[in-house]
C-alpha cells in the first residue's frame, strides 16, 4: 500500500527531525502561559471564554505545524522524486493529511492537561465526546491546511499566504468547534449541538474531497 | 507492447512561463535501448522538459505515451517505468541512505533484498556510511547514492539532467559503466548535457532542440554534428 | 485596440448609462416611502442589487475556476479573474452600504447579521485569492493556485452563511427576508434595480476581461 509507505515516512520523518509535534506543543505552552498571566485575575464568567481561547491557540498551533509540513520536501527537492514516482497526487495529499492530523491530536493531546491544569477548563459531559469532536476538526483543520501549505511551499511569501488564507476559510470550523466545546463542557446531549457537529462533517468531507481532485494542480510545479 | 505502436512518443509538448513559450511544439520517439542526449543553448528548455516527461510539471498541451500507458493525464502508473536523475539529489536529509533508498524503493514497489542493497553499497564504497542521514552526506557521495538508487530501482527510461556536471574522474567513470549495462539491459536513456565530447561517445542518438522545437535528430551522431548545431543561429 | 473600438461595447455602456439614471429617478421619484424607515430604506435598491452582483461574480469565480482547472485553457483563467476582481469589488460596495443602513435603523453601524458577516469573510478570502495570483510564481501556476482557492471559498460560501447565521440567531435579519410583502410599486421598482445592476455587471466584466486579454497578447507579442 502507497499510502501506507507515505503516512510511515511522514511519522518517521517527524521521529528524526521533530519538527512538528515538538514546535507545536511549545508553541501552546507559552500560549498558556501567556493567557494564565493575561487573565489571572479573571472572573468566574471567564469560562465562558475558555471554549474560544482554546480553538483559537489551536488554529495558530496548526499554522506552526503547516509551515513546517512540507519542509523535508523541499531541502534536497525530495518532493521532485514523490513526484515523478508511481503514485497519484491524491495519495500523496491523503497521506500528508493523515500524517498532521495525528501531529495535531498529539500536540492538542500534551496541551489539554494544562488547560485543565492552569485556566480551570472543566468537562461536565464525557471527556471522550470531546476526544471526538477534536478528531473531527482537526481533520477539518489539515484538510484544508495541508492543500494550503502545498501552495505555500512553491509561493514566495508562504508564511504569509497560509494563515492569509487559512483563517477565513476555517472560520465556520472555528465557530462550530467554539460552540461544540461550550456545549459539551456544559454537559449538554448531543441534540443541542448536533448542527455544529454536521457542520463540521459536512467541511472535513467536502474539502477533503476536493483537496484529493485538485492535489495535482498544487503539487505540480 | 502493441506491434507498431512506440516504446515511448510525445508530440506537440508546449510549455510557457508567464506566457513566455519556452517549449513551442516537441515531438519526438525513442526506441528500448537507445542511449538519446538532449542538446541545445542554455535557457532552451531541455530542464523544464524533463521535468514534464518526469511528471513534476504538466505541458500546456501536447499528448504523450510510455511503453502504451498515457503519459500527462491523472494516471500515474507509466511512471513506474520511469526515473529521474536531477541536478538536486531528491533525497530526505534526515533519512539514512538505508531509510532513503528503502522508501523510494517501496513506492514503487521494487522488491529488493537486503543483501542486494549491501552488495551495491559495497560496490560504491558507501557502506561505512550507510547509518548516516544523508545530510552530512558529500556531494559526490549522494551522487553515488543516486546511482544506487537507479540501478536497483526497475524502470525502462531514465530521464537524467546533466549528470556529468558535478562528476569528478571516477564518478565519470561508474556513470560509463552504468551507460554501458542499461545500453546492454535494453534500458532507454534521455539525457542532457554540455560535455558534447562525452554526449558523441554515450549516445545513440541526438536530438537538439532549438526555438522551442525539435531542430536535429539524429542517430550515431558525431562530434561535428554537435558543434554545428550548437554555432550555428537560425 | 480598446473596448470601446467596437461598436457593441459602446452600445452597451450607452444604454447602461441611461438605464442607471433612469433607475436612479425611479428610485427616488416612484419608490413609496416605507412608514418606519423612510428614506433610509432606498439604499436597498442598491444595496441588495449589489449583493446580487457579487453573487454573480463569485458564482462566476467557481465556474470559470472548475473550467480552467479541467482544460487549462487560459480564456476561462482570464474571465476567474475579472469575476473575482469584479465580485470583490461589490462585496466591498456591501460592506459600505450595510452600515450606512444599519446605523439609523439598528442604531448601530455593524452587528453581526449572517449575511454581513458572511460578505466580510468572503471579501477576507478574495483578498488572499489576489494574494496568491501576485506571489503564486509564474503566471501558469499562480492562476492554478487561483483557480484551487477560487473553488475552496465558493464551496464555504453556504458553509460559512450557515455557521455564521446560527452563531447568533439573537441578531434581527435584513429586512429584504420578508419583502415580497411590500406593496408591488416597491417591488418594480427593486426589480428595475436589479435589471439596471445586472447590466453594469455585464459591462464591467466584458471591460475587464478585455483588458486583460490585451495585457496577456502583449505579453505574447514580446515574447515571439
Amino acid at each position: 500500500m502507497q499510502l501506507m509507505t507515505l503516512v510511515k515516512k511522514e511519522f518517521h520523518q517527524e521521529i528524526r527531525a521533530k519538527e512538528s509535534v515538538i514546535s507545536m506543543t511549545v508553541f501552546s505552552v507559552a500560549v498558556i502561559l501567556l493567557f494564565s498571566f493575561a487573565f489571572n485575575a479573571a472572573p468566574a464568567e471567564f469560562n465562558k471564554f475558555l471554549p474560544g481561547l482554546i480553538w483559537m491557540t489551536f488554529l495558530f498551533v496548526s499554522v506552526i505545524g503547516l509551515l513546517r509540513s512540507f519542509s523535508a520536501e523541499k531541502e534536497m527537492d525530495a518532493y521532485s522524486a514523490l513526484l515523478s514516482s508511481p503514485v497519484d497526487r491524491g495519495s500523496i495529499y491523503l497521506g500528508k493529511l493523515i500524517a498532521f492530523w495525528i501531529f495535531l491530536l498529539l500536540a492538542q493531546g500534551l496541551t489539554i492537561p494544562l488547560f485543565v491544569l492552569f485556566l480551570n477548563f472543566k468537562i461536565s459531559g464525557e471527556w471522550y465526546v470531546f476526544i471526538l469532536l477534536m478528531m473531527l476538526t482537526d481533520w477539518a483543520i489539515s484538510g484544508v491546511g495541508i492543500m494550503i501549505s502545498g501552495m505555500g511551499l512553491r509561493t514566495r511569501m508562504g508564511e504569509v499566504l497560509v494563515p492569509v488564507l487559512l483563517f477565513p476559510l476555517l472560520s465556520p470550523v472555528i465557530i462550530a468547534a467554539t460552540k461544540s466545546t461550550s456545549a459539551i463542557a456544559m454537559g449538554l446531549p448531543l441534540s443541542k449541538f448536533n448542527f455544529w457537529i454536521m457542520i463540521l462533517i459536512t467541511f472535513s468531507v467536502v474539502f477533503s474531497l476536493v483537496g484529493y481532485l485538485t492535489f495535482g494542480a498544487i503539487s505540480e510545479e | 507492447m502493441a506491434a507498431g505502436s512506440p516504446f515511448f512518443s510525445i508530440s506537440n509538448i508546449a510549455k510557457s512561463f508567464h506566457h513566455k513559450r519556452v517549449l513551442k511544439s516537441i515531438s519526438f520517439q525513442l526506441n528500448p535501448g537507445e542511449r538519446t542526449v538532449l542538446i541545445g543553448p542554455n535557457g532552451v528548455g531541455k530542464t523544464t522538459l524533463l521535468k514534464i516527461l518526469a511528471g513534476i510539471m504538466r505541458p500546456d498541451k501536447g499528448t504523450g505515451s510510455l511503453n502504451d500507458l498515457p503519459m500527462f493525464t491523472d494516471d500515474a502508473r507509466h511512471r513506474k517505468n520511469l526515473v529521474l536523475w536531477a541536478h538536486q539529489p531528491l533525497f530526505y536529509p534526515a533519512f539514512t541512505a538505508m531509510e532513503n533508498l528503502r522508501f523510494f524503493l517501496e513506492l514503487r514497489n521494487d522488491k529488493v533484498s537486503d543483501e542486494k542493497i549491501e552488495e551495491e553499497f559495497v560496490k560504491y564504497d558507501l557502506h561505512r556510511h550507510k547509518s548516516e542521514p544523508v545530510r552530512i552526506y558529500s556531494a559526490g557521495m549522494l551522487q553515488r547514492l543516486t546511482m544506487i538508487k537507479l540501478t536497483l530501482s526497475s524502470w525502462k527510461l531514465a530521464l537524467m539532467d546533466e549528470p556529468t556536471s558535478a562528476l569528478d574522474i571516477s564518478g565519470l567513470k561508474q556513470l560509463d559503466h552504468l551507460f554501458e549495462t542499461w545500453g546492454n539491459e535494453g534500458r532507454s536513456i534521455l539525457f542532457s548535457t554540455h560535455d558534447i565530447q562525452w554526449a558523441e561517445k554515450h549516445s545513440d542518438r541526438v536530438i537538439g532542440i532549438r526555438n522551442g522545437k525539435v531542430e536535429l535528430e539524429k542517430s550515431i551522431p558525431k562530434l561535428d554534428d554537435f558543434t554545428t548545431f550548437l554555432e550555428s543561429n537560425s | 485596440m480598446t473596448y470601446l473600438t467596437y461598436n457593441k461595447n459602446k452600445i452597451l455602456l450607452f444604454a447602461t448609462l441611461i438605464i442607471m439614471f433612469v433607475n436612479l429617478w425611479t428610485i427616488i421619484y416612484l419608490a413609496p416611502m416605507i412608514p418606519d424607515q423612510e428614506w433610509a430604506q432606498r439604499i436597498f435598491y442598491y444595496h441588495v442589487p449589489l449583493a446580487w452582483n457579487a453573487f454573480l461574480g463569485y458564482f462566476g469565480v467557481m465556474i470559470f475556476s472548475i473550467t480552467y482547472l479541467i482544460s487549462r485553457n487560459t480564456k476561462w483563467d482570464v474571465l476567474a479573474q475579472a469575476a473575482a476582481e469584479v465580485g470583490t469589488i461589490f462585496c466591498l460596495l456591501i460592506l459600505i452600504t450595510g452600515p450606512i443602513w444599519a446605523k439609523p435603523i439598528w442604531g448601530k453601524a455593524w452587528t453581526w447579521e449572517p449575511r454581513l458577516t458572511t460578505t466580510l469573510i468572503l471579501f477576507l478570502l478574495f483578498i488572499g485569492y489576489f494574494m496568491i495570483r501576485e506571489f503564486g510564481g509564474p503566471y501558469e501556476r499562480s492562476s492554478r493556485y487561483a483557480a484551487v482557492i477560487g473553488i475552496l471559498a465558493s464551496i464555504d460560501i453556504p458553509i460559512i452563511y450557515y455557521a455564521v447565521d446560527f452563531w447568533s440567531p439573537q441578531v434581527q435579519s435584513h429586512p429584504q427576508r420578508d419583502m415580497g410583502g411590500h406593496a408591488s410599486a416597491v417591488m418594480q421598482v427593486f426589480y428595475f434595480s436589479l435589471f439596471t445592476f445586472t447590466l453594469i455587471f455585464v459591462n464591467m466584466m466584458r471591460y475587464r476581461s478585455h483588458v486583460r486579454k490585451m495585457e496577456l497578447l502583449k505579453l505574447e507579442e514580446e515574447n515571439v
